[in-house]
Parts: C-alpha cells; structure tokens; sequence
C-alpha cells in the first residue's frame, strides 16, 4: 500500500472493498503487482494512470473475468473473492463494465437487463412478494434513461449501448460497480449525462470504482483517487492533489519531456 | 423483429400453433397412401432430431457433433432393451432419453475446456466412439448386423403399424408439437435468454452471474434427452437398428437441413426439413444428382442468406431482394462501432495545463 499525502482511506469497517496485495503476471511481465487498495462504502473511487499501467488488467483479476489473480486477497464486505470464478464473483455483488460496449446482441433491451436481474438481486422472501425479473429490469432501464425496451440490443446507438450495459451490471443492485472507461468515446454533452447518471447510481447507494481517461469526468465523480503505473499503485488521495503529484505527470509524460 | 413478437397478443401468438398442430393432424389424410405416409414420418423424425439439435447448435451456438450420437444411444437403447429384455417398449422409450442424457454429460466434458470449433472435433471423435463402442460389444448390439426385429409399439389392441403406420405417425407429430412448445417456452425463460448471452458474449455473461458450465451442460443434456427419443421413436418406425444410425449419413443431410431452414429458428428449421427431404423424395431416381442438386441449393440460400430460410422470410420483401443485388450492402445495420481513440493526448494536455 503506498501511503501518499491526502490519502484520507477508510478504516478497515468502512471500506465495503479491500485489495490486498494483489498481483497478476503474463510471463515475465508483471501487468498488475502488488496492488492494494481500500475503497469506501459509498465513494467514488478514481483509478487513472498510462496505457498499460495495468488498469483494466486490475479490473479482469479483480471480477474473475477472465482471471482471478496469481496471489493477493480481495475482500468485499470482508469475504475474500480472490480467485473464484467470475459468476460467482457477481452474485456475490461486484459487477463490471467493459471498455467495449458490450451488450448481449441477439437480445432486446429488456431480456438483456432481465436476464441480468438475477434471483440474488431481487432479494429474499416469498416469490409473490418479491418484484419480478421484468419490473426490477424496467426500473433499471428507467434509471440509464432508454425508452424503447422492445428494442434489438444490437441496433442500439452507442450511447444507448452503454447505457444499457450500465443498466445491466445495476441492475443486479451490487454493492461495488468497477466501470472501465465509460465515458470514452462520448461527445461532452453525453459526458455530463453520463456523470449525471453515475452520480445517481452512486447516491443509491452503489460504490463505484471508476477507470478513466476523460479527467474532467475523472474529478467530478471521484471522492478519491489512485494512479496506476507499470502495475504499482503510484500515489492515493484526494484528485487535485493526486493529479498535481509530480509523480503522476512524470508518469504521463515520460522523464525528460518536461 | 423482437417488438413485433413481445407486442403481440395472446391470441396471436397462439395462431401459429394452432395452426401447426391442424397441420400436423390433417396431414396424413391430405397426403395418404404408404409412401406419402413414410415420407411423413421421415420429415416428423428429422425435424424432432433437428429441433433437438438447435437447442445446442443454434441457440447456445455450440458446434455440438455429438447430437447424431446421442440419437444413435436412443436407438440402441431401445433395440436392445425391447429385444433382450422383456421391457415394455414404452419404458424403453423413457430409458432411451435417460441414456442419451447421461451421454451428454460425458460429451460435455471437454467443452467445459474448450471453445468453438475444437468443440465440434472433440464432439465428432465422441459420435465416431460411440460406433465402435457399438461394433465392439457384439453380442449386445449384433456388431455391424444391426439389431433387428423390434417389436412394434402398441396401445391397447392398437398397433401403431396398421393403417399404412397411421400410429406412429401421430405418434411423432404429438412428440414434435410438444417438443416445439417446450422449446419455444424455454427460449423464453432464463435458461434460453442465458444461453444466448453465452452465444454473445461470454465474458459479459458471467459478469452478469451467467454459469456457463451450468446453462450449457442444461442445454446438452434437454437436447440430448429429446435425440434419445427421436432414436427411439426411429428403431421402433424401422424395426430395425444399425451403426447407420452414428452415420455421415444423418450428420449431413441434418446439417443442410438446419441450415437450409436456419437454425436459430425451429420453424425455419422444420421448414428445412421438409424441402430437403421432399427433395430428396423427387429425385431418389437420380443417383449421385439427388446431393448434387440438395446440397447446391442449401449452398446458395447459404451464401444469400445466412440465417437460412428463416433469414430469408424475415427480409422478405424489400432489404432481401435488395441483398441479392448488392450482397455486401444490406447487413444488419451493425452497432455504431467505435473508433476511440485511446491515447493519452487529451491526457496529457490537461495534466500540462495543470502544472
């Protein structure tokens, strides 16, 4: 854990996810090493760092998917997840989303986020007291704002495919969502919408951890943030000041062009 | 295409049905005679091997080979019980759909490892297995004689023979409509939506809690169960029962069945059935010409249209006759695809800006 100034982490009770030492080698390359990380119930937590800085590889080992790591813990809510298989990891409430606006294509709109709307998620008690698969799905649909449930999945725009993967990983209500650059390839009003959205998702009580390019998304969400480089994690603490770390722009920028 | 079906009514949707089992029932009286009515019952049996077969082949989009095996266990499963054993050849018909389950839980072995199209060659090696294991044990199976002499199936003092085979007739047609139903409710259901996330995009299904191993190895097993009793209901419809049941014989003319009709689509399918064998009825007299002419229309409907004839009546009328023009220029318009770019520069700017 490398303790950087302003880094204002939660007690042990608070942080609904704890990595501890994780690592992940491809051969020789070790994509992730030795990362540790404690992300509060509740915040919004910013990963950034350069291409290849291991971030979404973090994300992979982090949901099982494809992956767990080679070594390392990963507490949600104190149980270690390290290492079982990627379903298991998100019944158990830590969902993803993918750089790639992955949706299931053969679908419509509402069987993709139906079928997502999981018997876990629709919480215990009698069948008949409990709402169904389809209202839990329109509900999510309602909240990532798209009109059309009857729709082909795979005829969707690309902001309304993001959308309704988003609507997919909430719908299954997990306790922590990992977004892999969401705002990527959307124009500055879809931006807003969708801090607008994460904001919302995050206010009902979702804890996010959010990899991302687009800085000014990055600031706006984040209560926290960490930067990653060549696998470490370089510094923690608030944006502004994790941003303005000199660390981090040697690591953007590369010694000697500044 | 989706809107249109959740859009409909109930009794809309009950229309298809209906008129398929009316189709089913008139049928035989429409088409009388011995030959029309074997031609009949061939396109009952092939459709029930090649509905079965979609589950896996073309909802799960699974290259499962070993479907023709799983029929081939129903038929030797039922030969052998009614003819070595004093079994009543409708329990050998339930046991016939266990066997074949319980072999699909063995084929499915490998594809808990393996994707794509090593699935199909460990598949095929598993249909080849089970012919030797056949030839092997020939006290059992008869060897390469085949077993023969089944008896017929009967209710009552009704022999399903009589009557130009009238019985087994209706017989198949109650097992295909009840089949077709069971399928298109279980497309409906968590298991069908589950099994073409899979089919989509793996990775976002279990990210989405989708157990692959769990819903695949289902779809193995319903689908193999139902192959076990089309083979069943095959050894009892010919009395007899040989390794040309496991055959390059049934493999192909199934598979240019499934995907001249299409094979995501069981009406498509049926659809496919019931030309190739039609086809191949008209043109029994022309020796080597009957594969010739059957598999080059199944090559063209092919290259023109993927999905098949269902592909082809679901853009009939205008984006279909416009794709046999320009062949390139009317695909599914696909999602808007991204050309992100994904580099540092906006980065970089604003940390300059900062400093």
């Amino acid at each position: 854990m490398t303790a950087a100034a302003g880094d204002a982490g939660p007690d042990a009770a608070d942080a609904v996810l704890r990595v501890r030492g994780v690592s992940k080698s491809f051969g020789k390359l070790a994509a992730v090493s030795d990362v540790s990380l404690d992300v509060a119930r509740g915040e919004v937590f910013g990963l950034a760092g350069p291409n290849g800085a291991g971030k979404t590889t973090l994300f992979n080992v982090l949901t099982g998917i494809p992956f767990g790591p080679d070594s390392g813990e990963v507490l949600l809510d104190g149980r270690d997840l390290a290492r079982r298989p990627g379903w298991y990891i998100a019944r158990a409430g830590l969902a993803r989303t993918f750089q790639t606006e992955a949706v299931f294509d053969d679908l419509s709109v509402l069987d993709n986020v139906r079928l997502c709307a999981s018997r876990s998620a629709l919480g215990a008690g009698r069948r008949r007291d409990r709402p169904s698969a389809e209202e839990t799905a329109r509900e999510a649909l309602a909240t990532v704002g798209i009109r059309d449930p009857y729709a082909g999945a795979g005829s969707l725009s690309l902001v309304d495919r993001k959308r309704l993967m988003i609507a997919t990983a909430i719908v299954g209500r997990p306790r922590v969502l990992l977004l892999d650059e969401p705002a990527a390839g959307l124009e500055p009003q879809d931006q807003d919408d969708l801090v607008d959205l994460l904001t919302r998702i995050n206010t009902d009580g979702t804890t996010l951890l959010l990899v991302e390019h687009v800085l000014r998304v990055l600031r706006e969400l984040s209560d926290r943030m960490a930067v990653l480089d060549a696998g470490r994690v370089l510094t923690v603490g608030e944006p502004e000041a994790v941003l303005s770390d000199p660390r981090v722009v040697q690591a953007y920028l590369g010694p000697g062009e500044h | 295409m989706q809107r249109i079906a959740l859009n409909r009514t109930a009794a809309n949707r009950t229309v298809p049905w209906v008129a398929f089992a009316v189709g089913l029932t008139v049928a035989p009286f429409v088409l009388s005679g011995a030959h029309a009515r074997l031609q009949l019952i061939m396109v009952l049996l092939y459709s029930l091997l090649a509905v079965s077969w979609n589950l896996t082949l073309g909802l799960a989009g699974i290259f499962n080979f070993a479907q023709i095996a799983f029929f081939g266990i129903g038929a030797y499963t039922t030969a052998v019980l009614c003819t070595r054993s004093g079994l009543s050849p409708w329990i050998a018909m339930l046991v016939s759909a266990s066997t074949a389950a319980l072999a699909a839980v063995v084929a499915f072995l490998p594809v808990l490892r393996l994707r794509g199209i090593y699935v199909g060659l460990v598949t095929y090696v598993f249909a080849q297995l089970c012919v030797y294991l056949v030839l092997g044990q020939r006290e059992l199976t008869g060897g390469s004689n085949g077993v023969v002499g089944l008896p017929d199936l009967t209710v009552g003092s009704l022999n399903f023979y009589d009557d130009d085979r009238l019985g087994y007739y209706f017989l198949g047609a109650v097992l295909l409509f009840a089949v077709c139903l069971a399928f298109a409710l279980l497309t409906r259901s968590r298991l069908g939506l589950s099994l073409v996330a899979l089919r989509n995009n793996e990775a976002l299904a279990a990210s989405r809690g989708v157990r692959r191993a769990r819903q695949q190895l289902a779809a193995f097993v319903i689908g193999a169960a139902v192959a076990g009793v089309a083979g069943s209901y095959q050894a009892f419809v010919n009395s007899v029962v040989s390794t040309d049941v496991f055959g390059f014989g049934y493999l192909t003319i199934l598979l240019s069945m499934i995907f001249l009709g299409g094979r995501r689509s069981n009406p498509g399918t049926i659809v496919g059935v019931v030309v190739i064998t039609v086809l191949s009825d008209v043109l029994a007299d022309s020796g080597a010409w009957q594969q010739i002419i059957s598999s080059a229309i199944t090559l063209v409907v092919l290259w023109l249209f993927p999905d098949g004839l269902a592909g082809l009546a679901r853009s009939w009328g205008g984006r279909g006759l416009l794709r046999l023009i320009r062949p390139a220029a009317a695909a599914t318009p696909p999602a808007q695809s991204v050309d992100r770019v994904r580099d540092d520069p906006a980065l970089r700017d604003s940390l300059a800006a900062d400093r």
